[in-house]
């Protein structure tokens, strides 16, 4: 009866959004009338065109308020490892089609100032952080959330200033809040299947990177002339206060979904210069930064062989914050850019991001070594053509120092590193612009330290390589 | 629904199809419902508003903060795809305006584009855009190279037309310098890119494709494209080829 109720209320919901007069979906699409690559570099979700930019920027209250702002993506296909169970020990990937995503979003424009991007979604069999029995389950979770209240004034051509927007975020990721798609959350490859972590890339990343600081978090920013963009925000630990539904559902008692502690306020920036348009041709180069100083959680560290801190004093739930134990300090430093040039019936866009990386852990919560690095590079380019046909290709690749968090060779027992490098290219095919078709495919040429026995188990790193066949659809 | 198993007995068949029937009608109701709602109006800022579809948001504001995004403030916009409105007739940008919220004129950008952002707009608020546009300084750029036989070429199109084509000479409804009257459009200095597209909806007007339209991504349909009010330029372009279609537009854009 449940099952029944749930169909038929999202059947009513949809049947409703269909007898609308000549109104459309998804959410943001119906509001304003437009189609999707208005705002959608060439179709290919989520990256942005300028205009797209704009809509974001200003709070996403272009347009006409509307009756019903919902709307539901559904993603399902099959993924598959080179050796079918790969390094990581997933054992989840039997190569079938099974659904993987169904998002909810919510929002829209609200008032003159004020609107919402407010993605909630249901992940089946998906791999879970945490230490509890179950490796995978099913979820229901917060996802991605940007509520922002904006404001835009357009001078004449005398003032200094002719055009600037300014606004104010609620958000639940540090990089949420971007609008160019070399930041650490908007960047490709944009969708991973919740059976294979190896669809996302890499094995390791940096801490300001995609669902890396997943936390309740508040900021400003300012766009002038359209060129000079500034942002800073700051993030918190979410816990059990007012802001807590915006990391639904990580609590101190779900073994399976524990929250990110984080002392005190965090602060991430973030600055970038805008190029103008010019037939067709746009570019940005920025840069942004986060410290981050964490918390762990008590099992981590009594479970954690480096730890040489104080003695721990721990009662409460299974996933209370190690308060005595100290903090890990990330700094994040990141220089990125992005091309596009737009003019039907092509579309070609390409992104980087630089990141150096230093880690302090004086009392080893998670690291052996009391200092650490990393260096990242992540990029990628892609042509589409006529919104349709669409292929891309990512290169990522990672360094640091060695530490036994990296893992130890099973051998010699030394500390791995985690030196990895992944090719990412996928192919699509998206006949309406809310159906798309995708194969995509990592490759790696090096990962965790080595291309060969990396890990002294004999396992190479072509191992991890992974295929990923999806759907994604959108109403 | 132990209500209806009591007054039917117990056939399940003939319950379920009640309960259905019932929700069928709770469905229609309720959705007449929803879709019977009055847009709420929201406006705390009508200066610096963008909401589509309210009679208190001027059209100078609304031009700013929503048609600037893409057309640029002065009227100029920055991508090729976009056409300059700066300094066009008035009389033809109340035209396009009416034409796009009524969806009669239906070339493919029109339909990606505008039918969403035009719908909505009251005609107060067309006439006030079209006015704001109109009085904007025409976009100019440096002209250099007219020994460019491109150019050449387009510059005999425009002032001479090609008669054994049957191609009437652009100056002749257009102005001598393609400034355009009252409802013939400004031609000089549009993008070179945007002419070209609109040129291939008057030579080719049986085009169609099968599209998403404004915006309404569940109920694509096939889409002919066209510009009944620029009905005049089919017999004038019909014969006019690709390479010199592109030449006329490489040309105006030099005005």
């Amino acid at each position: 009866m449940k099952k029944f109720l749930f169909t038929f209320l999202i059947g009513f919901i949809l049947l409703c959004l269909n007898l609308g007069s000549a109104q459309a979906l998804p959410l943001f699409s119906r509001q304003t009338g437009q189609n999707c690559v208005a705002c959608h570099a060439g179709g290919q979700y989520p990256e942005l065109t300028p205009y797209g930019r704009y809509f974001k920027l200003t709070g996403y209250t272009i347009g006409e308020r509307t009756t019903i702002p919902v709307s539901v993506q559904f993603v399902g296909g099959a993924a598959t490892s080179t050796n079918g169970n790969n390094g990581t020990g997933q054992v989840h990937q039997s190569g079938k089609l099974e659904p993987n995503y169904l998002f909810l979003d919510v929002g829209g424009k609200i008032f003159d100032n004020f609107g919402a991007f407010s993605q909630w979604y249901y992940a089946s069999d998906e791999q879970v952080s945490g230490k509890g029995s179950v490796p995978n389950q099913n979820s229901f979770a917060a996802d991605v959330q940007d509520w922002r209240y904006a404001d835009h004034y357009v001078g004449n051509s005398a003032d200094p200033v002719k055009d600037i927007i300014w606004g104010a975020s609620l958000n639940n990721y540090a990089g949420v809040t971007d609008v160019w798609n070399s930041s650490p959350m908007w960047m490709y490859p944009y969708m991973g299947s919740t059976r294979n972590s190896s669809t996302y890339g890499l094995p390791f990343s940096t801490r300001l990177s995609a669902y890396s600081i997943h936390n309740p978090g508040y900021g400003v920013y300012a766009y002038i002339n359209k060129n000079f963009y500034a942002e800073a925000d700051l993030y918190q630990s979410g816990g059990s206060g007012a802001f807590s539904w915006l990391t639904y559902p990580a609590s101190n008692s779900n073994p399976n979904n524990s929250p990110v502690y984080l002392q005190g306020v965090n602060p991430y920036v973030r600055l970038a210069y805008q190029s103008d348009e010019h037939a067709g041709h746009n570019w940005m180069i920025g840069l942004l930064g986060a410290n981050i100083n964490q918390y762990s959680s008590c099992n981590t560290v009594s479970a954690s062989a480096s730890y040489r801190g104080a003695a721990l004093t721990c009662n409460g739930p299974v996933n209370s914050p190690a308060l005595s134990a100290g903090t890990v300090k990330f700094q994040d430093r990141a220089i990125d850019g992005q091309y596009q040039y737009l003019v039907d019936p092509h579309t070609v866009t390409a992104q980087a991001r630089y990141t150096k990386e230093n880690i302090s852990d004086p009392t080893g919560i998670l690291y052996s070594n009391p200092n650490n690095t990393t260096n990242s590079f992540m990029s990628k380019v892609s042509y589409v053509y006529d919104a349709t046909y669409g292929a891309a290709v990512a290169f990522q690749n990672i360094t640091g120092t060695s530490d036994t968090y990296y893992g130890t060779n099973a051998v010699s027992g030394a500390a791995l590193n985690p030196n990895s490098t992944a090719w990412i290219p996928s192919i699509w095919y998206q006949p309406l612009q809310n159906l798309r078709l995708t194969y995509q495919y990592t490759a790696f040429t090096k990962f965790n330290g080595g291309t060969i026995n990396y890990n002294g188990l004999g396992t190479n790193a072509s191992a991890n390589n992974a295929s990923w066949l999806y759907l994604w659809l959108a109403m | 629904m132990r209500i209806f198993s009591k007054m039917i007995g117990r056939s399940q068949v003939a319950s379920s199809l009640v309960i259905a029937f019932s929700f069928s009608v709770a469905a229609l109701a309720g959705c007449t419902y929803f879709n019977n709602i009055p847009p709420v109006t929201t406006l705390e800022n009508p200066t610096r508003s963008r909401t589509l579809g309210d009679y208190e948001v001027a059209g100078n504001v609304l031009a700013v903060q929503v048609c600037a995004a893409c057309h640029g403030v002065n009227g100029q916009s920055h991508s090729p795809m976009v056409p300059n409105l700066a300094g066009q007739q008035k009389d033809y940008l109340v035209n396009q305006l009416q034409d796009y919220r009524d969806h009669s004129r239906s070339n493919f950008y029109g339909v990606r584009y505008m039918w969403g952002m035009a719908g909505p707009l009251k005609d107060k608020q067309i006439q006030e855009l079209a006015d704001y546009f109109s009085k904007q300084a025409p976009m100019k750029i440096a002209n250099t190279g007219l020994e460019d036989p491109q150019l050449v070429r387009g510059k005999e199109i425009f002032e001479k037309g090609i008669p054994e084509q049957g191609v009437i000479q652009c100056n002749s409804c257009h102005g001598p310098n393609g400034e355009g009257m009252a409802t013939f459009p400004r031609i000089a200095g549009q993008h070179a890119f945007y002419l070209t597209q609109q040129l291939k909806v008057w030579q080719h007007p049986d085009q169609k494709r099968f599209m998403e339209v404004g915006g309404n991504t569940w109920a694509p349909r096939t889409i002919t494209f066209a510009r009944p009010r620029g009905v005049l330029m089919q017999n004038n372009v019909k014969n006019l080829s690709d390479a010199d279609a592109e030449a006329v537009a490489a040309y105006l854009n030099t005005l």
